[in-house]
């Protein structure tokens, strides 16, 4: 369970894309049905490129893939096909080259890198010769990785829709869904008062940052999502009368525009 | 394969809605491509247009006041390096559109999304930024959209050019406006309709008006433009609007001919449009719309020969409209119909419609976004099973060894405000659009 930095991908001008640049930007959206798909790319003989540049030196530790079609691939960085990241979770490479990846989304923690851009070839398509795809796209690095999960009963993810429903004239209901926003509950009792700093100084950044419940590179969830921190910081809770058992907190993120 | 029809009628639909905008530049000219502000939006309000709802000849448009969060300054004045205008010439008379409609997403094999929007024109309306932009402390501001039709009231027609000595039609008079220029060829009206003379839906008119012969004549020299086209439009007995894809039209008001939906509700299932009515608000014949004697006066003298009448004789008989909804007379003053005849053929034309009893309707309905007005819809809906037809209940228990539907048991269910409606004809005279809620309403009137 991490916080992460809003991702650096913040403008479409940051994109440099083959083809079909007019989608492009729907990248920067977590909703993965607005994706990026490539034009006259359908062919496994013929790559293609994503390319994000950066205004200045960023660091880079995470990479989110979510909405991909992609069997054989490599992400880098600085535009050297040979600076791969150096993975530190459990994948099916040790670096960020993948040559028969059959996931369709995924969540890369790697060792982080200064940059100035990150880069991804698409060499094939799960399906031979299809026209490649990404749904959504997120680089940036860790805010804070917590060192314990909350348990079951205090952590409430929820994918709420925005919806109108419609009694009609004979008592039927109809449904009209505008999108569907993630939100998370999170409460950590008998935290120290170092991990309570690291979650205040995120609260005090007044920004806008990205949760991930339980990232990996194979069988992810896909639960993550740009977010803000609205309401009071409680983290100066104490969780008993003894100083020394910590402290308590809720988190109530809701999710927001990239 | 999904469409339009197939999405209104289903269960359970995605939607969607945008607010668009195009800003001028320091050059007077608007930018190419809308923006999208949809981000911004905290209230869409409603969108929505009439014309003789309340009144005959009476045509109004439901503009919405679109309130944006104003986190960052984004909407602010454009000498604020924050503004979306910042670089860009005065916020005032930019123009918004909004889309709304249906989404269809399928997945491929492949894992391409195909995302397709219905209607194809998802354009509900296009109007500019008028009023006060006024800021306040809550980082909000309400910008109060006018319909495209404003921009014909903020011109005098005594600067408009290209009349003729001997007149010209009011067809003409549209193609002029549209044409129009500054004097130093830049077009005046024509950038806010997309800036193409295809979005000036005119269909020909042959009239002459005498009136219409130089920009100096008294009585344009107090007019503006849309009150010039609001006088026309009675004289040829048109409708001039802006329809929600942003074109200006000027057209007979029976310019559309064929059935464009048909509505249904309570006690009838329609496999192809859907059950859409949520409830109806009202029904029923329109008395007060009801004149039995229609005086149109098309000279300025008050002499016998500057009126033309028609009327219903009274006749103190059960079945004489003017006996029972009494003798009200529908005045029509209008000196630009050009003769006797012209205002004969008005006056038979509002005689016709008048004199005739109808039933109108309003329903509300879940979203309907494709109609408007002067399209003709069909309603189906019967809230009981049996027409209430007597106090004393119609069906009687009887001699079942016969069968006559009419002579057997049959329970009447039917309740005071029974209301049955067997796919009858209407026209829309009026439409709203709810983009919050994604809830249209209709009122519409009996053919």
């Amino acid at each position: 369970m991490e916080f992460l930095t809003k991702s650096h991908l913040v403008t479409s001008t940051m994109i440099v894309i083959n083809s079909n640049t007019t989608v492009a930007e729907n990248i920067m959206l977590r909703d993965k049905r607005q994706q990026y798909i490539s034009s006259g790319f359908n062919n496994d003989l013929t790559s293609t490129t994503i390319q994000i540049n950066f205004d200045s030196t960023l660091a880079v530790s995470r990479i989110a893939l979510i909405g991909i079609n992609w069997k054989s691939f490599r992400v880098y960085y600085n535009g050297a096909t040979a600076s791969t990241f150096a993975l530190t979770t459990t994948a099916a490479t040790t670096t960020s080259n993948w040559s028969t990846n059959s996931e369709t989304s995924m969540f890369l923690s790697a060792t982080e890198v200064n940059c100035t851009s990150v880069s991804i070839d698409i060499l094939s398509t799960q399906l031979a010769d299809s026209e490649k795809v990404l749904g959504y796209l997120y680089v940036g690095s860790l805010l804070n990785d917590f060192d314990r999960i909350p348990s079951a009963n205090n952590f409430t993810p929820t994918i709420a829709p925005k919806q109108q429903a419609h009694t009609l004239s004979d008592g039927s209901t109809r449904i009209n869904t505008v999108s569907d926003k993630m939100s998370a509950k999170i409460k950590l009792k008998y935290i120290d008062a170092s991990f309570r700093n690291e979650l205040k100084a995120t609260y005090d950044l007044r920004e806008d940052f990205v949760f991930v419940a339980f990232p990996t590179t194979t069988g992810w969830d896909e639960f993550m999502f740009p977010c803000v921190w609205p309401g009071a910081f409680d983290g100066y809770t104490f969780s008993d009368n003894a100083a020394v058992s910590g402290f308590n907190i809720s988190i109530d993120l809701k999710e927001t525009l990239p | 394969m999904s469409s339009l029809l197939r999405k209104i009628a289903a269960g359970s639909s995605k939607v969607f809605r945008r607010a668009l905008l195009k800003r001028r530049k320091t050059d007077g000219t608007y930018e190419a491509d809308w923006l999208d502000i949809s981000k911004y939006v905290l209230k869409y309000g409603k969108v929505g247009s009439s014309i003789d709802a309340e009144y005959v000849g009476k045509i109004a448009f439901n503009a919405p006041k679109l309130v944006v969060s104003n986190f960052d300054g984004e909407f602010n004045d454009e000498t604020e390096y924050s503004s979306l205008w910042f670089g860009y010439s005065a916020r005032q008379r930019s123009i918004v559109k909004i889309e709304a409609g249906y989404v269809h997403e399928t997945l491929s094999a492949s894992g391409a999304w195909t995302v397709t929007e219905f209607p194809t024109n998802s354009s509900l309306f296009v109007g500019i930024i008028g009023g006060d932009i006024l800021q306040g402390e809550s980082d909000q501001i309400t910008l109060d959209l006018k319909p495209l039709t404003e921009v014909f009231r903020q011109y005098p027609a005594s600067n408009l050019t290209g009349f003729s000595t001997t007149g010209i039609s009011a067809s003409q008079f549209v193609q002029i406006l549209r044409d129009h220029t500054d004097g130093s060829g830049n077009l005046i009206f024509r950038p806010f309709f997309g800036n193409t003379t295809t979005n000036f839906v005119i269909v020909t008119t042959t009239t002459l008006y005498p009136f219409l012969n130089t920009a100096t004549n008294a009585e344009l020299i107090e007019k503006d433009v849309w009150e010039v086209i609001e006088k026309l439009s009675i004289a040829e007995q048109y409708a001039p609007f802006v329809g929600g894809d942003g074109k200006f039209y000027f057209v007979p008001k029976s310019y559309n001919t064929t059935t464009a939906f048909n509505f249904s509700g309570l006690g009838y299932i329609d496999g192809t449009y859907g059950h859409t009515i949520k409830k109806i608000d009202s029904y029923g014949p329109r008395g007060s719309k009801y004149y039995s004697r229609v005086q149109v006066k098309f000279v300025d003298a008050n002499t016998t020969s500057s009126y033309v009448f028609l009327e219903s004789a009274l006749v103190a008989t059960g079945s004489n409209a003017p006996w029972y909804y009494g003798q009200k007379t529908f005045n029509l003053e209008n000196l630009w119909i050009q003769s006797s005849a012209t205002a004969q053929t008005i006056a038979q034309t509002l005689f016709n419609e008048l004199s005739a009893i109808k039933n109108e309707l309003k329903i509300t309905t879940s979203f309907v976004p494709h109609l408007t007005i002067l399209d003709k819809v069909t309603v189906d809906y019967r809230s009981t099973p049996a027409l209430p037809e007597s106090l004393w209940d119609a069906y009687n228990w009887a001699d079942d060894s016969t069968i006559n539907p009419t002579n057997v048991l049959y329970w009447d269910s039917s309740r005071g405000n029974s209301i049955i409606l067997n796919g009858e004809e209407f026209d829309i005279l009026a439409q709203d659009h709810d983009i919050d809620n994604f809830e249209s309403s209709f009122h519409l009137r009996r053919q």
